[in-house]
């Protein structure tokens, strides 16, 4: 393509010039919304898988409602799948409540079976020419350009009411995922309208019809094969960048959005491509960004702590042993030369270079040619690591009883997570803390003067 | 029953059946007000069941439970519940102040918007168990007795006047087993019933007032140190009477094919 029309096309999409194309942005940016929104709680009942089945089980109404009613309204589309999700849904709860069948073997026997009536139907249905016409086949894969005025407003209704829904009864879903047990002694599944009562798990039965309706709405865009894809993966990426579950909820919902976009602009591009597999692949590509390089919770960041945490343990290891080295010596804090440490922590030069120069920014060294000193803040410092790891061997002789050669090596971890609060446990604890099991004095901890 | 006091809960022939399996037979019990309750018994006995029945989430397939005269369902916002460990995602993205703002969840509030005096109830019941200073943390990055007391606090919160507790002193150190035992004591002083799940007989006569001891079926109910007699353990920890586990197993058998394990 060429770079001006490109540009040309991407300006005619994004001001909103072509109406059938504004139509499909718009519902691809309000289904994958909601998807992304209703996908939040599956995704934290750990239920993902629960979107793929309902949405495969929804195959068999559609056809079944065809063939019946030989219509293409979206209310007959839309009745016909309700009642086969929910019979699906209601056939993979009662499998695991009364049957020995587990959740995972539940859904996929669900899944085939109505999935294969469902083809099945499709195949005799395709022979009629009105079915042709009305594009039945499209729900196999989504075809979001086949999509009438009727859908969308449909659509849109369907977004208002889910959105409103999540609004409503925010906490009541916080604490039903959250914990279910506490959820049910509080006996918020019971609902009642003008007084009548709804039964003890209406609320529970309600979130149910919130996923089917929310399956079913996106069936026509993503197809049945991709729309679990658009209720999971923003809300899998959205667990990267959230603390809370209101914040999950924007986030993925916005996830959800973007893909639609997206999507929908792609398929503008490139009228070949379909919008409803373009939105799952964005969606992916925002999955896989988040997985990476989310700060706190991706992978990227994880690695970089757990690295960071290792030139700290060195950092710590090497003030240490120049203290245990001084100990030795009368004079306080001597000059030590580097390969000598080097020899005791069995350290590679470069590293070691590195972490003395880091020490020596930090002003817990002073660097004097191949040779360094402690300065009083790395003396405290290393006053204070010793303390933790022969207070910690000392807890482990008398406290467990391990024998004095068995506890040098878990002190060398234990020195670096020691916190005030344990120090100060393990003191109470202890008799005598005169010297530790090797006979080394426990040093008092120094107080820095500034 | 200890001595006069007002009945809180009535545990009347209580019969509970899983999958048509009995695993609980004519439980019979008046838990007084104002008491600590153990509710102990061999892993399987049904204490679990027992408490859960007592909320009403369970069919009965005999008998009935009462609380202050009326069913749960009718009281539920004055039963505050603490779950097993094991029914909670601890995983979830929630901070420690959500949670215990859970309790202070009513049908009567707009979008439950939380009032002063929410936030009060909740800081309250947050510095009781010293959790305070932890309310913006997220519950995943909490040791488990920190958990522990964090689902104590939502407990406190709700301002309930039965406690329901299922091992609240399940893996935490001795020194929260004593902070919130001591919580417990201040609750039966002020008149509140506590009932915990425990699995510590040790500490039974030490910590509750009445103990219930159980398995499959009560082998006694009183005060605590007299319900722990030599005898009373051997029966309850030597199994199930075999005619009870047989006649279980033939019930179920009846209503599905038998299979294997």
């Amino acid at each position: 393509m060429e770079a001006s029309v490109f540009l040309q096309e991407s300006i005619e999409f994004w001001t909103f010039r072509d109406p059938a194309a504004s139509w499909v942005l718009l519902a691809s940016v309000l289904l994958g919304g909601i998807a992304g929104a209703v996908g939040c709680i599956t995704f934290l009942q750990k239920r993902s898988l629960i979107g793929d089945a309902l949405a495969h089980s929804a195959l068999p109404g559609v056809t079944t409602g065809f063939i019946l009613f030989s219509s293409r309204d979206p209310l007959f589309v839309y009745i016909g799948a309700i009642l086969s999700c929910l019979l699906a849904a209601f056939c993979i709860v009662s499998m695991k409540a009364k049957t020995k069948i587990k959740d995972d073997s539940a859904l996929a026997i669900v899944l085939s079976v109505f999935f294969a009536i469902g083809v099945f139907q499709l195949t005799i249905i395709q022979k009629n020419p009105l079915a042709a016409q009305a594009g039945i086949e499209n729900l196999l894969f989504g075809k979001a350009a086949a999509m009438t005025k009727d859908d969308i407003k449909v659509l849109a209704g369907v977004s208002f009411l889910v959105f409103s829904f999540l609004v409503i009864f925010y906490q009541k879903i916080k604490i039903l995922i959250f914990d279910s047990a506490y959820f049910q002694a509080r006996g918020l599944g019971r609902m009642s309208i003008f007084g009548i009562s709804l039964g003890e798990n209406f609320f529970q039965k309600l979130l149910w019809l919130l996923i089917v309706v929310t399956i079913i709405t996106g069936l026509q865009l993503a197809g049945v094969v991709l729309v679990a894809a658009m209720v999971l993966t923003p809300a899998a990426a959205s667990r990267f960048w959230s603390n809370s579950l209101l914040r999950m909820f924007y986030v993925s919902a916005l996830f959800g959005s973007i893909s639609g976009a997206l999507g929908a602009y792609i398929s503008y591009l490139s009228p070949a491509m379909p919008t409803g597999p373009w939105m799952v692949v964005v969606a992916s590509f925002i999955f896989f960004i988040s997985a990476v390089f989310a700060p706190r919770h991706g992978y990227l960041s994880r690695i970089l702590g757990r690295i960071r945490l290792k030139t700290q343990t060195r950092e710590e290891n090497i003030l240490r042993t120049l203290f245990k080295i001084g100990e030795e010596e009368p004079e306080e804090c001597p000059s030590i030369a580097w390969s000598q440490v080097a020899r005791i922590r069995d350290l590679q030069m470069s590293r070691l270079k590195k972490s003395m120069s880091e020490l020596a920014k930090q002003g817990f060294l002073f660097l004097d040619g191949e040779e360094c000193r402690l300065s009083p803040t790395g003396l405290a410092r290393a006053v204070q690591l010793t303390r933790f790891h022969r207070l910690w061997e000392l807890y482990l002789t008398q406290e467990i009883k391990a024998p004095a050669d068995h506890v040098h090596e878990d002190a060398e971890e234990v020195e670096h997570v020691i916190t005030s609060e344990i120090e100060s446990s393990i003191l109470e604890s202890l008799k005598d803390i005169e010297s530790d099991p090797h006979g080394r004095p426990i040093p008092e901890k120094l107080e820095i003067e500034d | 029953m200890s001595d006069g006091s007002a009945v809180a809960i009535e545990v009347h022939d209580l019969g509970v059946s899983y999958h048509h399996k009995p695993v609980l037979w004519a439980v019979d019990c008046d838990i007084s007000a104002g008491e600590i309750t153990a509710i102990v018994g061999p892993n399987g006995a049904g204490k679990s069941t027992l408490l859960k029945s007592i909320l009403g989430f369970l069919p009965l397939s005999s008998g009935y439970v009462k609380i202050h005269g009326r069913p749960a369902s009718e009281v539920a916002n004055k039963i505050a519940y603490v779950p097993q460990r094991e029914e909670v995602d601890w995983d979830f993205p929630i901070t420690v102040h959500e949670v215990v703002m859970m309790s202070r969840y009513s049908k009567l509030k707009f979008f439950q918007r939380a009032s002063k005096e929410d936030r009060r109830q909740v800081e309250d019941a947050l510095r009781t168990v010293e959790m305070w200073d932890y309310s913006k943390r997220q519950i995943s990055d909490l040791s488990c007795g920190q958990q522990q007391r964090v689902f104590l606090a939502r407990a406190l919160a709700q301002q309930a006047s039965i406690y329901l507790l299922d091992e609240p002193f399940a893996g935490i150190d001795i020194k929260t087993e004593k902070s919130m035992l001591k919580v417990f004591e201040d609750l039966a002083a002020s008149g509140a019933t506590v009932v915990c799940v425990h699995h510590d007989l040790n500490t039974v006569s030490t910590y509750f007032d009445s103990a219930l001891l159980l398995n499959v079926r009560k082998i006694a109910f009183g005060p605590a140190s007299t319900v722990l007699s030599q005898e009373n353990i051997l029966k309850a920890y030597s199994g199930r009477p075999q005619v009870l586990t047989e006649v279980g197993e033939r019930l179920r058998a009846r209503k599905f094919q038998k299979r294997e394990g």
